[in-house]
């Protein structure tokens, strides 16, 4: 109970539908990265979306610092520190850059902390600054995902869950965008990764996760994980065919 | 030359009146995709808050927008959560707007139908009947205030859409309600208050409405048709979009009223609206449907 984050039994799914996510338990703590692995449709988009409110577990207790966080709504649950950057881009397209990092900080109460927040995330990405007044959907894949991370730097939160950062990008990007969760992880904030390109997230990550059919298969450090040869073979194959 | 410029100005005039009157349409269908067939009927509410205020205190129908504005925010506020709130997660949501809203049309004109009847009303200030020259144009008063009071709500209205951060977090949760929250907007409260703004909106244009038209409950079906064709034209859910198809639709049919026949003039909204759904049902501005 002394984790950051502690996920107990959970059991998702949608509407009438079957359990998507079943009996699930994980902890997290402070500045430690879990990479989640596992076949398509395994459930871990769930899992990650009834972290953080959009969907509301079936069973199951989720604590975040001690605090019963299972039954808020997602925005009270972003509120109290856990950043959720889902699969789909997770800006405004139509508005401007400038709207967006506002947006990015809407959470933060004090205007001035708002502001310096802002002013910070624009210093780590400059490319963001020269573009306040562009409508954000016009920008380049890279400057979109950019302004994705920027959010991480804006609301500094205690924790950060990013789903399959790299799904549909470009080489280059990929290299960008793990280099910015690097940089999130690095500047002491946990991270939960979901990520198909198995091998990347392992070596980004502390430890690995692997989910099949919405369970939790194992949990093991990272480096173990990708130098098991038979695990490497079962769960990295596809990984490594590419 | 006069006769035209002059056409044009009242056109305009009663654009902006017009575009005041799909303001909280627009807005209300941008933020929750509800297409409030109640809001024409919410316009009428309105004018029966100013023309009785008018009629009991003699309070000039101007300066009793605010109150018009407050009484039919606080009326659709319980609509809201009386219909809506509950409604909101189902998949069939945006269909079943229609129903529902067709329904609380049909309610609120029944009820002031029988209080009321359906007798014509128009609240008349002194400056009903007025009018100035300016050269040789003539410009009733009553069409001028309107406009420009309209003017300037819908300035302010854009002004705090653009601007403040309640107003980019209800243009934010418009384009994408789980983003939103994901940034921290609750975002249940900012469709309740902008179902309120919309219909404070409803409510100032019914104030203008009191003593520019003649009006009575059932008024309010004529209205729907007419209102649809303007935020067809501009696209649902884009302030600018219902702007500027108000303006061009009312000065055109104004146009058309006055240089082919009055009878036609109404024609134009609704070939406008056939035309418009025939060749880019998005309209100019309109957001996607999703
Ligand atoms: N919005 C949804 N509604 C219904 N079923 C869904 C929805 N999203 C995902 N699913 C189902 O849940 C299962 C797991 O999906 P997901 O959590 O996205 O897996 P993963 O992210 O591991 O690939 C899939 O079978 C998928 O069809
Ligand atoms: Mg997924």
């Amino acid at each position: 109970m002394n984790s950051l984050l502690n996920i107990n039994n959970l059991t998702a799914g949608y509407g009438y539908g079957p359990d998507i996510v079943r009996d699930f338990s994980l902890t997290l703590n402070k500045s430690e990265v879990k990479c989640i692995i596992g076949p398509n449709g395994a459930g871990k988009s769930t899992l990650l979306k009834s972290i953080a409110g959009i969907l509301k577990p079936r069973s199951g207790e989720i604590f975040f610092d001690g605090e019963k966080i299972s039954e808020k709504e997602a925005y009270q649950i972003m509120r109290l520190g856990i950043c959720f950057l889902p699969q789909e881009r997770a800006i405004f397209p139509n508005l401007t850059v400038a709207e967006n990092l506002r947006m990015c900080a809407y959470s933060i109460k004090d205007k001035k902390v708002a502001e310096a927040r802002i002013k910070e995330a624009i210093e780590m990405f400059p490319v963001l600054g020269q573009r306040l007044k562009q409508i954000a959907g016009t920008m380049s894949g890279g400057q979109q995902q950019q302004l994705v991370y920027a959010r991480a730097f804006t609301i500094k939160p205690k924790i950060i869950m990013i789903d399959e950062p790299s799904l549909g990008l470009a080489p280059s990007l990929v290299e960008q965008t793990f280099n910015h969760i690097t940089q999130i992880a690095s500047s002491g904030i946990a991270v939960i990764l979901v990520e198909q390109n198995a091998i990347r997230g392992l070596e980004t990550a502390g430890y690995g996760v692997v989910m099949d059919l919405g369970k939790l298969v194992f949990e093991k450090p990272a480096k173990e994980v990708l130098q098991d040869q038979s695990l490497r073979e079962l769960y990295l194959g596809k990984a490594l065919e590419k | 030359m006069i006769e035209f410029l002059q056409v044009l100005i009242l056109g305009i005039c009663l654009g902006f009146v017009y575009a005041l009157m799909v303001s909280g349409l627009t807005l209300i269908f941008g933020v929750m995709r509800i297409v409030n067939l109640a809001h024409p009927i919410l316009i009428i509410c309105g004018a029966f808050v100013s023309y009785w205020l008018f009629i009991l205190i003699g309070l000039d129908p101007i300066l009793s927008i605010p109150i018009a504005g407050l009484v039919v925010a606080a009326l659709g506020v319980v609509i809201y959560k009386l219909i809506f709130e509950r409604n909101a997660a189902q998949q069939t949501y945006s269909e079943m707007t229609v129903l529902l809203t067709f329904g609380t049309a049909m309610v609120i004109d029944g009820i002031l139908s029988f209080v009321f009847h359906n007798t014509q009303r128009t609240t008349s200030p002194s400056y009903a009947t007025d009018a100035i020259f300016i050269g040789d144009i003539f410009i009733p008063l009553a069409q001028l205030y309107s406009g420009l009071v309209s003017s300037v709500i819908i300035v302010g209205l854009a002004v705090f859409l653009k601007y403040s951060d309640f107003g980019i977090a209800i243009r934010a949760t418009s384009q994408n309600r789980t983003s939103a929250e994901l940034v921290g907007v609750n975002v249940k409260f900012v469709c309740l208050i902008s179902f309120g703004i919309g219909c404070a909106l409803a409510g100032a244009a019914g104030a203008l409405v009191s003593f520019i038209f003649s009006f009575f409950p059932s008024r309010h079906w004529e209205w729907i048709a007419i209102m649809m064709s303007l935020v067809v034209l501009g696209g649902m859910g884009s302030l600018k979009g219902a702007v500027i198809g108000a303006i061009v639709l009312s000065v055109v049919s104004s146009m058309v009223g006055a240089f082919i026949s009055p009878a036609w003039s109404t024609m134009v909204f609704f070939l406008s609206l056939f035309l418009i759904l025939i060749i880019r049902p998005k309209g100019l501005f309109g957001i996607q449907s999703d």
